[in-house]
């Protein structure tokens, strides 16, 4: 999601400062969601209207502010957000009597990894809330090589699969992706063929390819990139390579187009 | 450890499978299955003399090897790629087999692997 689209508000209710907090806050992708810490009922009015998550951050201190508990249990069940709570085993007990089960939408018990935490309620939120992803087409012949793209990067995008040249025509032509990572060498159709197909239909023409290859010599990268694909990723990169090629892929880009409209308009 | 970690190297085929093991051995059985797949119809086309599609099999073998952390066999899988697209047939004829026989200790060290964390 590029900056000139709205962001998602995540609001956390907790009452320390320390590492872990900051971490948590961290380890939300800042291109789509906004979040914002509270920690009193005097700072309530850092909950956005439009807010579509609140995450509990259980300790003792929050658990004595019952006000501001019950304030968010309030808003949460009249605005049907879904509600996330970490905290330990006994933390969680002792809030069951004001969050009834229905409300909670995830329960994260300590210990726990907060990347996972986050990941999970990343997941919860495009599955539930409707944020809307980008859609990949990962094309490969390779099952291991798909999956792996997919687990890397299907967290955050949308990622449709194709095992071949041809299963990647026919997938635009029933939905058109944001971005296409095109193997460079598959068997029948290899990658510059189904370049040449995208290329020649005008509808997918403006259709962004970045080539997936496992050449690394000059004269082979030299050759993938006569073919003016909009990028080239190399099969040795490591996931969080990929993972933020594409992210910057995708910033670039929305950066791209804000500035055209607004020479537009 | 219960399998051969010289033709196995779980960190960096977990380093790719972002340490999700549940993921790693759905990847490694995915793996197996496309690579006897892969190597079977490699044996159709040495038997044919077709290099061409010889050469795309071998380097999505290499590929695959790579990205489970079968570094060793990625290797065999390279060199023979090199040479199948040099149309060295005699090199891919002294060679495939040997790779065929790679295959299978690294099939082994996956089973190991997979035994050792069910």
């Amino acid at each position: 999601m590029s900056d000139y689209e709205e962001k998602h508000n995540v609001v956390i209710a907790c009452k320390s400062k320390g590492y872990l907090i900051s971490n948590l806050i961290d380890q939300f992708d800042k291109d789509i969601f906004q979040v914002n810490q509270i920690s009193s009922m005097a700072m309530i009015n850092k909950i956005s209207e439009s807010t579509q998550a609140y995450v509990l951050y259980l300790e003792e201190e929050l658990l004595e502010d019952s006000q501001l508990l019950i304030y968010i249990r309030d808003k949460a069940t009249e605005e049907g957000i879904p509600l996330f709570v970490v905290g330990d085993p006994m933390e969680i007990e002792s809030i069951r009597n004001t969050f009834s089960s229905d409300l909670v939408a995830r329960e994260f018990k300590r210990p726990v990894n907060i990347k996972d935490v986050v990941n999970e309620i990343h997941k919860y939120l495009l599955e539930h809330v409707g944020i809307e992803r980008k859609i990949i087409l990962a094309v490969d012949d390779s099952g291991v090589m798909l999956n792996s793209i997919k687990n890397w990067l299907g967290d955050k995008y949308q990622v449709l699969l194709a095992d071949s040249g041809m299963m990647a025509v026919k997938s635009i032509t029933i939905t058109r992706p944001d971005l296409i990572i095109l193997d460079y060498e598959m068997p029948v159709v290899d990658g510059r063929q189904v370049l040449a197909m995208i290329r020649s239909e005008r509808d997918f023409a403006d259709i962004p390819v970045i080539f997936l290859t496992g050449r690394q010599d000059k004269e082979s990268i030299m050759d993938v990139l006569d073919l003016k694909p909009d990028g080239y990723l190399l099969k040795t990169m490591k996931p969080y390579a990929v993972r933020q090629y594409i992210d910057e892929f995708f910033n670039k880009r929305d950066a791209q187009l804000k500035s055209n409209l607004l020479r537009k308009s | 450890m219960a399998y051969n970690t010289d033709e196995l190297n779980v960190q960096e085929g977990l380093e790719y499978s972002m340490d999700n093991v549940d993921f790693y051995k759905e990847i490694l059985e995915t793996y197996m299955e496309e690579t006897t797949d892969q190597i079977k119809q490699m044996d159709e086309y040495l038997a044919a003399g077709n290099m061409p599609e010889y050469a795309t099999l071998v380097h999505a073998v290499k590929s695959g090897s790579r990205l489970i952390g079968a570094a060793a066999l990625g290797e065999d899988a390279f060199a023979l790629e090199q040479k199948s697209k040099a149309d060295d047939i005699d090199f891919v004829r002294a060679n495939h087999d040997n790779l065929k026989a790679h295959v299978d200790v690294v099939f082994e060290a996956i089973r190991g692997y997979i035994a050792e964390i069910s």
